[in-house]
């Protein structure tokens, strides 16, 4: 299986999937219109990685985004939902220490899903 | 008479060879007004950006609050790609002048992100009772609200995850305003306004 990546433009993410060292790392902005279309690759890969992923090791959603729109969020959840069968997902969410809304939306997806969350608060 | 041949030019000088003394009417207007940047025409994902882009360096010039900058951010985003996917362009003489329009404000208070769009009329009732409910929540609620939204629709046709408004909500704090002018009888002009308050500093 093939790593997945994304080089990020002004209004779309840099998205990088390791199939190695099963860390899946989102950051910058995801603003697209059509954001289905947009994250439609990302859940093929993560449909085969659910088959082929090792079970053991634990696989990191690392979410860095800065800004990203409703219909990203909803998609957002969606994956996460995805990947929680996954018996050892991490959530690794980042954020500014002045963007209150930012902790409260990953505090949000963390209620919602079944899965590890660390809140890391950039520097 | 002489042929304009540039678009744009002929849209500048439309009233006379004097008219581009209107710049500085209009200038004035728009500090009478707070008014930081209007916006008339067509509403898409190109348009989009570039207005999001000249807001966002207007609030970084202005150093503008990390949570306020992007509050604002977020509603301006919610505010224009709803019009870009829900906007109506009904094929008749009465609604095709009104462009959609996208303004926003600024005070020492905070910002004010006010659009306008033709939508069909038949939305109306549908989309008062959603602005309605919203409106009727406090934080908490609304909280609530947008995560059962997340949790249980599925996504629209056109993409959308039905949470731009309960989004818009939340990131101002307080109430929607919002009005709908008939154009006639197929068509009404929809008007939103969202308020963003900059943190008080005690």
């Amino acid at each position: 299986m093939v790593n997945f990546k994304s080089e990020g433009t002004l209004n779309t993410p840099t998205i990088s999937l390791s199939n190695e060292t099963q860390l899946l790392t989102f950051s910058g902005r995801s603003l697209p219109e059509n954001a289905p279309q947009f994250y439609s690759p990302v859940f093929d890969w993560c449909n085969a990685f659910l088959e082929s992923g090792n079970r053991d090791m634990p696989t990191i959603f690392e979410f860095k985004l800065e800004y990203f729109n409703t219909s990203s969020s909803k998609l957002i959840y969606e994956l996460l939902k995805l990947l929680s069968q996954l018996p050892n997902l991490e959530v690794h969410w980042y954020f500014e220490p002045d963007d209150e809304d930012l902790l409260e939306a990953g505090e949000e997806f963390s209620e919602l899903i079944t899965a590890k969350f660390k809140f890391i608060e950039l520097n | 008479m002489e042929t304009v041949k540039n678009e744009a030019i002929k849209i500048n000088f439309q009233t006379g060879k004097d008219s581009y003394n209107n710049a500085f009417p209009l200038q004035e207007l728009m500090i009478g007004n707070n008014l930081l940047l209007i916006y008339r025409g067509q509403i898409n994902d190109h348009i989009t950006h570039s207005v999001l882009t000249m807001a966002e360096k207007n609030m970084e010039k202005n150093g503008e609050e990390n949570l306020t900058k992007k509050r604002v951010f977020n509603v301006m985003v919610e505010c224009l790609q709803n019009i870009a996917k829900h906007a109506d362009d009904p094929d008749n003489q009465a609604a095709s002048k009104y462009n959609s329009i996208f303004l926003i404000g600024h005070d020492e208070d905070g910002y004010y992100i006010i659009s306008g769009n033709v939508i069909y009329g038949n939305k109306v009732q549908d989309m008062e009772r959603r602005l309605n409910l919203i409106n009727s929540l406090d934080k908490e609620s609304l909280k609530s609200h947008y995560m059962k939204i997340m949790a249980s629709n599925d996504l629209t046709d056109k993409g959308g995850a039905s949470l731009g408004f309960v989004e818009m909500a939340r990131k101002s704090g307080n109430q929607l305003k919002f009005s709908f002018e008939a154009i006639d009888s197929e068509s009404q002009f929809f008007v939103l306004q969202t308020s963003v308050m900059k943190k008080k500093v005690a």
